[in-house]
């Protein structure tokens, strides 16, 4: 039997009357229809100014009303849905909240409302010569606060580790406060805060502006690809030339079994400036040669990188330290296909195609200590939005944060 | 007669504490309550020139280990003693000042290499290792951590985390939070955590961003993982000359934008490129400017430039007006590490970009002379503060469309109170640090105290109207606690509700980040 | 002398960001920031200012200086923290504010001349020929207490490499002062020392070359004798200087296999800046090349045997033993050689301790076979 669908109180709308007006409010079915989500919101609004979020939601709070902020929807998949709120919510669309507000070229920043779409900013950069660092599943209909929502950390493009994708965020908290952080590039004035806001579903408020950083259009891209027989050694130059200074953009190397023998095929794409780039494939090229490499095309090297590895099928995934691989390998002897990407300094993900063992968590994380941390850092974090948001009503779909990995 | 009493609520709170840390392990002793009573920040030497020991603490605990740290850290909660983590001191802020006594824990004593893992490129430590002796073990294993702080000598790994610190070489190895891969710790209850590994993709449950840059409020760091790499077969040193600081900001922007990364890059003004030129032992600086300034110096102001820096700081302006005189030419010292391609690629392409801002390629002297003498500066400040001036430095942050106005900023609200001069470094694709130096002197030591806090609020007012960040990397502590409240504005919310979630009792190290320390709970 | 003639140094470290931390040994041992060379130099300014008093947990810090200038080496300032650190022990002692340790050490030296309370006089008779007690001869070698102490044998190596080496016209130093008087110093006993010194002058003014194996006794006739107007006219050196021009151009009877690693006596390294002669002199003698470790030349790290602490503080001493001992272990090597007999001992009482040898038996096995 489905929970009863709540009413919103006279005073509700009475307080958002005079700030909101009729245009910018939509009830019932309408707003069903205008927030792509199910089940659909009691309410949405379409907030014009953060100091209107900022009323909607005190007032919000102050009717015990459950709120979720949405930006394009675009990543509303089912296993949101099944945690929209069954006695019903108020919905945010911030599709109003829209505009690019400054874009500095010299400085590599671009200032957006969080409603913004990810394709307007990326033709905004195009127009300057620029473009936006978006990650991996980030659609254009998405919006900027959306995205910073769903994940908000790239790599980063020079040293190769996870950092913010914005110099400064604004948003709401819960609490009606809007708070924002300085636009700078790096500070040391305390614990991170807003680090919060990035790829934790809007659980620590609503989003309303972000300074995103911006790259220089990639000059040149310089790409190779090699296959080996000996997978150790394969292993062993993607290791060596991930720790490098100009590090690869993209690096894949899959592992199969053929004739009853694993082999490998090793590509990497590197990125930059052009002697850069060169520089960075050059050091790659003799690092393979000298592991016994034998050198594919250029248009095979692009399909190792960039075609679905899993080849439509499902796969699993995890992150392994380097050190780890061999034996791993080892253990997926039975899998018909181990692909290892996104390579740092310490290790890489790991994916397994078929994705169907039930083992795979067990044999990257041995003793549970990452799993308790991850732990760890929920009851931390819950700590934090307990504080702000006692009653857990703002994106309550956003708790308990959803595992790593994959999206709620 | 001693100078102060002890005040601990519990008389038998040194013997539990000794069951605990073990009989060397604890201290009520004068001497050492004296040390433990400051570090290095500017406004504590000149009270301690008035012979002020402001806040002693009541007790000083050595743990050996994690699970000693969170007994004390029990005990302390019972006892309602506040706990200030400690590592070496070095801090210029006033970040381990004890503000309300209590328990000062020094973790030098946990300085162990837990592991070490070439492959993994993962240096597992305790947070009482002291960065050069670290630096020194893990170089002859072939790597290096890539941390260069100019507190190198005099700083703890701990301490460098709890203050989010960032180290010479940082345009290269990234600054201390992407280094941390993983930390363990002590909250509140004297429970130990460690934080997940922070793999891509799963930056979202990592509470390091939260832990890092803390200042001991949060939790006590006991270890942490760290990225390490291989230590760079060759190194490439350069100085080029720029005609002004306008063009070697731009020839700065230009070499970070085109993704090069040398390890260092650091543009001094006017008066830091003069003073960058001297080597750490030298004490007087004002002669290598009198000598720069040559023949410009003329009639009264050549009587009093004879009088010594010293002296020259009771007149900040017309210090800061001779400064104006020097022969233009702004120094950028370049260092790049690396392999000969990479050097060379790297060494092509930025003498390129400075040159086509107008630099002169001055060779590769002032880089080594740079390299050579790059902890050099710390010694220099020791002999204005016993000569009865002060300095003290401010390092602060914004991007590369912000920075002219931030400088000029600065120096205009800081020149009719203190000499003040500046270098540019720590660069990014966005933006770059400013670090700032100022020295002034005042009539007694209550007048400097007076002029010190007058030169910061204006110097702040400035960096805060101007948009900018009010510390890079050396933190808060209590020099820019009242600044960070009002950058904050709203989101103090956020901090509180951070320091509420991990230490609602106000336990660790209270009184400071303007975060409210209570009385904690029995 | 006196803490006011520290004056400069003392207000210097007080304002320094503690930047030779890392390389002083108390500092390192206890991890305490009040052994720190900061920490002792801003309470010895604070007793010089008046601002606390010189005795009881004040007076004892500043025992915590192993002397071993290391601090120096890492200051810009070339500041002499031993040298306030004695001065300010020498407050404590005229203040009354007596260590039991530091008393003890001082009653033993009154009643016997030495710290430990030997017959050093008997240690040496035992030890060599009536022959090498030559009076008029002009080079006398003064062992030293450490030596005769520690390093039994050595005043028979010496002379059976000096007969070998066609040396003839070297005795050694017999009388009632057998010790250079450095304790007493190191105590902060200055007017002893100065006492000390002055018998020790007369006593060896007819020589005119003093010989030691132990380069605290070189530095404290070179240096600290000379300080107070006692400097011997006799040119002094340690055994390593006149052993070397001696071996120049002359083949080894035989080198030594095995893998050695050289520690550097802060004495030798850092106050006489000697580092390059031993080595020198060990790469003709050794098959393979000498590990060094990292901490190395005028970068060692103390044995822990400096600045009166092994009597004062032995658990600090130990401590700092240990830690020597594990850098030079980190090298790989089997055996360790320095030139020093205080290092000798204090390394070979180091935990888990590798072998340690004089520069002296090297020397001596690889000439005399």
């Amino acid at each position: 039997m489905s929970a009863r669908r709540r009413e919103l109180s006279d005073n509700f709308w009475l307080s958002l009357a005079s700030t909101f007006g009729h245009r910018k409010v939509l009830k019932d079915k309408a707003a069903a229809g205008a927030i792509a989500m199910q089940p659909g919101p009691l309410a949405a609004f379409f907030p014009e100014d953060p100091s209107e979020v900022s009323i909607l939601l005190q007032t919000a709070r102050a009717e015990k009303a459950k709120v979720v902020s949405c930006g394009a929807c675009s990543r509303a998949h089912d296993s949101i849905q099944k945690r929209l709120p069954a006695e019903g919510y108020v919905a945010i669309g911030l599709s109003n909240l829209s505009g690019i507000l400054e874009v500095q070229p010299d400085s590599l920043w671009m200032s957006a409302w969080a409603g913004t779409t990810l394709a307007a900013l990326r033709r905004t950069a195009e127009e300057y010569g620029l473009q936006v660092p978006l990650t991996e599943g980030a659609t254009e209909e998405g919006t900027l606060g959306g995205w910073l929502s769903v994940c908000g950390n790239t790599n980063d493009a020079i040293l190769s580790t996870p950092a913010p994708a914005v110099l400064s965020i604004e948003a709401v908290l819960p609490t009606g406060n809007l708070v924002n952080s300085v636009p700078v590039p790096r500070a040391a004035v305390g614990p991170d805060l807003f680090s919060m806001f990035l790829g934790t579903w809007g659980g620590f408020g609503v989003i309303t502006r972000a300074t995103l950083k911006l790259q220089p259009l990639t000059e040149r891209r310089a790409l190779a690809g090699y296959r080996f027989s000996a997978t150790g050694r394969a292993l062993e130059v993607m290791r060596t030339v991930s720790g490098r200074i100009w590090a690869p953009q993209a690096a894949r190397m899959i592992v199969e079994s053929s004739g009853g023998k694993k082999k490998a095929r090793l590509a990497m794409s590197f990125e930059g400036e052009q002697g850069l780039a060169e520089v960075a494939c050059k050091y790659f090229r003799a690092e393979a040669k000298s592991a016994g490499g034998t050198a594919a095309g250029q248009d095979e090297a692009r399909s190792w990188l960039y075609a679905d590895p899993a080849g439509g099928q499902k796969s699993q995934s995890g992150c392994i330290r380097w050190s780890q691989v061999s034996g791993l390998l080892r253990k997926l002897s039975g899998a018909e296909r181990v692909v290892l990407d996104g390579p740092g300094l310490a290790g890489c993900r790991l994916r397994v195609v078929p994705g169907d063992r039930d083992d795979l968590a067990a044999l990257l994380d041995p003793e549970g200590s990452q799993r308790e941390s991850l732990d760890t850092a929920r009851e931390f974090l819950s700590g934090i939005r307990t504080q702000l948001d006692p009653d857990g009503l703002v994106n309550p779909h956003a708790w308990p944060l959803p595992a790593p990995g994959g999206g709620l | 007669m001693p100078l102060f009493e002890p005040v601990l609520p519990d008389s038998g709170l040194v013997g539990k504490l000794e069951r605990i840390c073990g009989s060397g392990g604890v201290s009520v002793s004068e001497p050492d309550r004296i040390a433990y009573a400051r570090d290095m920040w500017p406004r504590s030497l000149i009270r301690q020139r008035l012979g002020a020991v402001d806040s002693p603490p009541d007790v000083i605990a050595w743990p050996q280990t994690a699970k000693q740290v969170a007994e004390v850290v029990r005990l302390a909660r019972k006892a309602g003693l506040p706990v200030v983590p400690f590592g070496a001191g070095s801090g210029v802020c006033g970040g381990t000042l004890p503000l309300r006594g209590g328990i000062v824990l020094d973790l030098k004593r946990m300085n162990r290499i837990l592991d070490f893992c070439a492959e993994d490129r993962l240096l597992a430590v305790e947070a009482g290792a002291v960065g050069e002796n670290l630096e020194r073990e893990v170089n002859r294993r072939g790597f290096t951590i890539g941390h260069f702080p100019s507190s190198m000598y005099c700083s703890t790994v701990g301490g460098w985390i709890a203050a989010r610190g960032a180290g010479q070489c940082s345009s290269r190895y990234g600054k201390i939070e992407d280094m941390v891969q993983s930390l363990t710790f002590i909250d509140a209850e004297g429970q130990e955590h460690t934080t997940p590994f922070r793999w891509p993709g799963l930056s979202a449950w990592s509470i390091d961003p939260l832990l890092v840059g803390s200042e001991g409020t949060l939790g006590i760091i006991t270890s942490a993982s760290l990225v390490i790499r291989e230590l760079s077969a060759e190194r490439w040193y350069r100085g080029f000359k720029f005609p002004n600081v306008a063009s070697g900001v731009e020839g700065m922007r230009l070499i970070f934008r085109q993704g090069l990364r040398p390890a260092v890059a650091r543009l001094y003004d006017e008066f830091d490129t003069v003073i960058a030129k001297t080597g750490p032992e030298e004490e007087d600086v004002a002669e290598p400017v009198l000598s720069g300034l040559g023949g410009k110096v003329a009639g009264p102001l050549k009587r009093l430039a004879t009088l010594g820096l010293t002296r020259l700081l009771h007149s900040p302006r017309l210090l800061n007006r001779m400064v104006d005189m020097l022969p233009g030419g702004c120094l950028m010292v370049v260092v790049a590490e690396g392999v000969e391609e990479e050097l060379s690629h790297t060494s092509e392409a930025v003498t390129t970009l400075c040159r086509s801002r107008g630099a002169v390629d001055l060779g590769e002297g002032p880089g080594r002379h740079w390299w050579k003498h790059r902890y050099g500066i710390s010694y220099k400040q020791s002999a204005l503060f016993a000569a009865g001036a002060f300095v003290d430095t401010m390092e602060v942050a914004t991007t590369w469309d912000r920075i002219p106005s931030l400088y000029k900023a600065v120096r205009k609200a800081v020149s009719p109170l203190a000499f003040i001069m500046a270098h540019f470094s720590h660069g990014y694709r966005e933006g770059c640090s400013i670090y700032f130096t100022f020295a002034a002197a005042a009539k007694d030591d209550a007048a400097s105290a007076a002029l010190y806090d007058r030169i910061w609020d204006a110097a702040q007012e400035a960096v805060l109207s101007e948009g900018a960040v009010v510390s890079h990397h050396h933190g808060v502590g209590m020099s820019k606690q009242r600044f960070l409240v009002r950058q904050l504005a709203e989101a103090n919310v956020l901090a509180q509700a951070a320091k509420t979630a991990f230490d609602a009792g106000g336990l660790f190290n209270p009184g400071k980040l303007g975060q409210r320390g209570g009385s904690v709970p029995p | 002398m006196s803490l006011d003639s520290h004056k400069r140094s003392l207000g210097h470290c007080t304002y320094c960001p503690k930047l030779c931390r890392f390389c002083c040994p108390a500092a390192e041992v206890e991890h305490r920031e009040t052994v720190t060379p900061w920490g002792k130099m801003t309470l010895a300014e604070m007793v010089r200012e008046g601002r606390v008093d010189p005795g009881g947990d004040v007076g004892e810090i500043f025992y915590h200086c192993f002397s071993c200038l290391h601090c120096r080496t890492h200051c810009t300032h070339r500041i002499d923290v031993p040298g306030a650190m004695i001065e300010a022990r020498a407050r404590v002692l005229e203040s009354g504010g007596g260590i039991p340790a530091v008393d003890a050490v001082l009653g033993k030296f009154k009643d016997t001349g030495n710290t430990t309370g030997d017959d050093l006089s008997k240690l040496l008779l035992d030890q060599i020929e009536a022959r090498y007690l030559e009076p008029d001869a002009q080079a006398v070698l003064f062992f030293g207490c450490d030596a005769l102490r520690y390093e039994s044998g050595l005043p028979k190596m010496i002379f059976e490499l000096l007969a070998e080496l066609g040396v003839d016209y070297v005795a050694a130093h017999v009388g009632e002062d057998l010790c250079c008087g450095m304790p007493l110093y190191q105590a902060g006993d200055i007017e002893g020392f100065r006492a000390h010194a002055k018998k020790l002058q007369i006593a060896l003014s007819r020589y005119r070359t003093i010989i030691s194996p132990c380069p605290t006794c070189v530095y404290t006739f070179l240096g600290l004798y000379a300080q107070y107007d006692l400097a011997p006219k006799a040119s002094v050196v340690h055994l390593s200087s006149f052993l070397g021009p001696l071996l120049e151009g002359k083949d080894p009877k035989k080198k030594l296999d095995g893998r050695y690693t050289y520690h550097d006596p802060c004495y030798l390294g850092r106050y006489l800046e000697k580092t390059k002669l031993p080595r020198e002199m060990l790469s003709r003698v050794l098959s393979e090349p000498l590990l060094e470790p990292v901490w190395t030349g005028q970068d060692a790290t103390c044995c822990g045997g400096g600045g009166l602490v092994p009597h004062v503080l032995p658990e600090v001493a130990q401590g700092a033993a240990n830690q020597r001992m594990d850098q030079l272990k980190k090298t790989g090597a089997e055996r360790i050689i320095t030139a020093c007999p205080g290092c000798i001992h204090q390394l070979t009482e180091a935990k888990d301790a590798l072998p340690v040898d004089s520069l002296t038996s090297i020397i001596l096995k690889s000439y005399c076979g």
